[in-house]
């Protein structure tokens, strides 16, 4: 079938064609964000080791020094890990993720109906980046199930809650 | 050819936006609430069966293929009879109240094996054009459509592409942008039909979508076409299968199985860049080509320069896929699209 061409033919393309993300995050660096949600990245392409956080330079925030405020909420996380009587599911998310965003009503659901087996705890990427960092969240919902304030599965991506209730069941089940 | 089925081939749409502050290009689209996003889905008449994102993107496995969320890009690739197109006014309509504008347009699909169970506006690519003309707004001046045909008679490649200019888009913002991507669309029929069976779950498994998805993707071999990969997958009841692949942080592969004997159809998509390794995409359709052993499939390279299509025919020659045809054709701002086409060998 012949289809009418409108534009006039096209002219030499120069080089790249792909999205904003190298230029808007070396933009971004030269910018200041209160509530920063970007990572800076040098523009080349690097492995992604993790999906968090503001750092307050451009700096490659894999080095983020460990200040006193931030050793107190960790040790409050191995806290409630080591202390809680049941499995802890713990997910990680951001509040600017989509996926995390469609888990947000299934998690409550989740964690309603499994009260009894397992804690749900929720950890924002960007305001615990150390505990992100420690646990090398990359994807994101990443989650992972505590025992003994061990890490002992992890799984991401969203799913729904009879996925997420079948996983943490057989999780557990058969491990123990 | 059965008379009615499940239509594989899909309508993939593709849309870029630009905005003029940098804190909201920064996440742009990504900051779109998830009930925004499941509002223009409704439009289309799919839901998120899955979903994962990272640092660059968000990736959704939905009930009807796939969507993949960017700061300024986003695509939606929708099969069955789903109305894709009807998703572009709410978009637009999210993305104004974000500060985005859009600044271009790419519509692509095969040929339908059942074009007449196709609703408005895709019961034909001339209508689907009327309906883009009326949709996309003014500013997107650059446009053309074309039908790319092949020596295979289902198989043909429908391209509607419109633009604010004429070249690359990135050009005008980003012109230092070290990189060039291409985005290779694969669609296949006739599917082997021993390999085909594995997208087939056993009755009363009592898994999850989850659970026999992953299956799947292992006994498929699926998860060897990008090792590493982060994969999304999901088995449909009672057959077919959905993946999504995070690969390298910022880029996607995703494949789509429809396995019923009569109308099977296997779709792979993935990105690349013309500075990778020669081998890389070569390696993947390979393995594309072992999972599932089409007895027909057709390429489609979208790309800005002119290397990468050659090596799809010398990737599939020795695999027995001979090239019967190959059409190239120029379109604002998005480059070439090199449409081949390939037959098994019969013995």
């Amino acid at each position: 079938m012949a289809v009418s061409v409108w534009a006039s033919s096209s002219s030499t393309i120069p080089s790249s064609k792909y999205n904003n993300l190298f230029a808007a995050a070396a933009a971004a660096s030269s910018s200041s964000f209160s509530n920063s949600s970007s990572l800076k990245f040098p523009l080349q392409r690097l492995p992604i080791t993790w999906v968090c956080s503001p750092s307050p330079s451009p700096s490659r925030p894999r080095l983020l020094p460990l200040v006193k405020a931030k050793k107190q909420t960790f040790s409050s996380f191995d806290d409630l890990l080591t202390n809680s009587d049941k499995p802890v599911l713990v997910d990680f998310y951001a509040t600017w993720c989509g996926p995390c965003q469609f888990m947000a009503p299934i998690l409550n659901e989740v964690s309603t109906q499994l009260r009894d087996t397992i804690q749900v705890v929720k950890i924002d990427t960007e305001k615990y980046p150390s505990i992100a960092n420690k646990y090398k969240i990359e994807a994101l919902p990443t989650f992972i199930i505590f025992k003994d304030g061990e890490p002992y599965d992890r799984f991401e991506g969203a799913l729904s809650a009879d996925q997420l209730i079948q996983r943490i069941e057989n999780s557990l089940k058969v491990k123990q | 050819m059965a008379v009615s089925g499940f239509e594989g081939f899909e309508k993939r749409l593709e849309l870029h936006f630009f905005g003029d502050d940098p804190a909201v290009i920064d996440m742009g689209l990504r900051q779109l609430e998830f009930e925004s996003l499941e509002q223009v889905l409704h439009a289309v008449q799919c839901t998120v069966v899955s979903a994962v994102g990272n640092h660059y993107f968000d990736a959704y496995v939905l009930s009807e293929s796939s969507l993949f969320v960017y700061p300024t890009k986003i695509i939606i690739k929708t099969c069955g009879t789903t109305q894709l197109l009807k998703s572009i006014r709410p978009l637009l309509h999210y993305a104004h109240h974000l500060g985005l504008t859009l600044c271009s347009c790419r519509y692509t699909r095969g040929s339908f094996i059942f074009p007449k169970a196709q609703p408005f506006p895709h019961t034909s690519f001339k209508e689907e054009v009327i309906y883009l003309e009326e949709t996309l707004p003014s500013n997107l001046c650059y446009r053309k459509a074309s039908v790319m045909p092949s020596k295979v008679p289902s198989h043909s490649w429908h391209v509607f592409t419109a633009s604010n200019t004429n070249e690359a888009h990135m050009a005008l913002t980003h012109p230092h942008i070290p990189d060039v991507l291409y985005t290779l669309e694969i669609c296949m029929t006739e599917l082997d039909r021993v390999l085909a069976r594995k997208f087939f779950r056993r009755p009363n498994d009592n898994k999850t979508g989850d659970t026999a998805g992953k299956e799947m993707t292992e006994i498929t071999g699926i998860n060897d076409i990008n090792p590493g990969a982060l994969i999304c997958d999901f088995a449909f009841d009672p057959c077919g299968y959905s993946m999504n692949g995070i690969i390298d942080g910022d880029r996607y592969s995703t494949i789509h199985v429809t396995p019923e004997d009569g109308y099977s159809y296997a779709s792979f998509e993935c990105v690349g860049s013309i500075y990778d390794d020669h081998d890389d995409v070569v390696n993947v359709l390979k393995k594309v080509v072992q999972v599932f052993r089409p007895a027909t499939m057709s390429v489609s390279t979208t790309c800005a320069s002119h290397e990468v299509w050659t090596r799809v025919a010398s990737a599939l020659e020795p695999l027995g896929l001979k090239c019967r045809s190959c059409a190239m054709d120029e379109f604002p701002a998005v480059g070439s699209v090199v449409f081949q086409a390939f037959t098994a060998r019969r013995k």
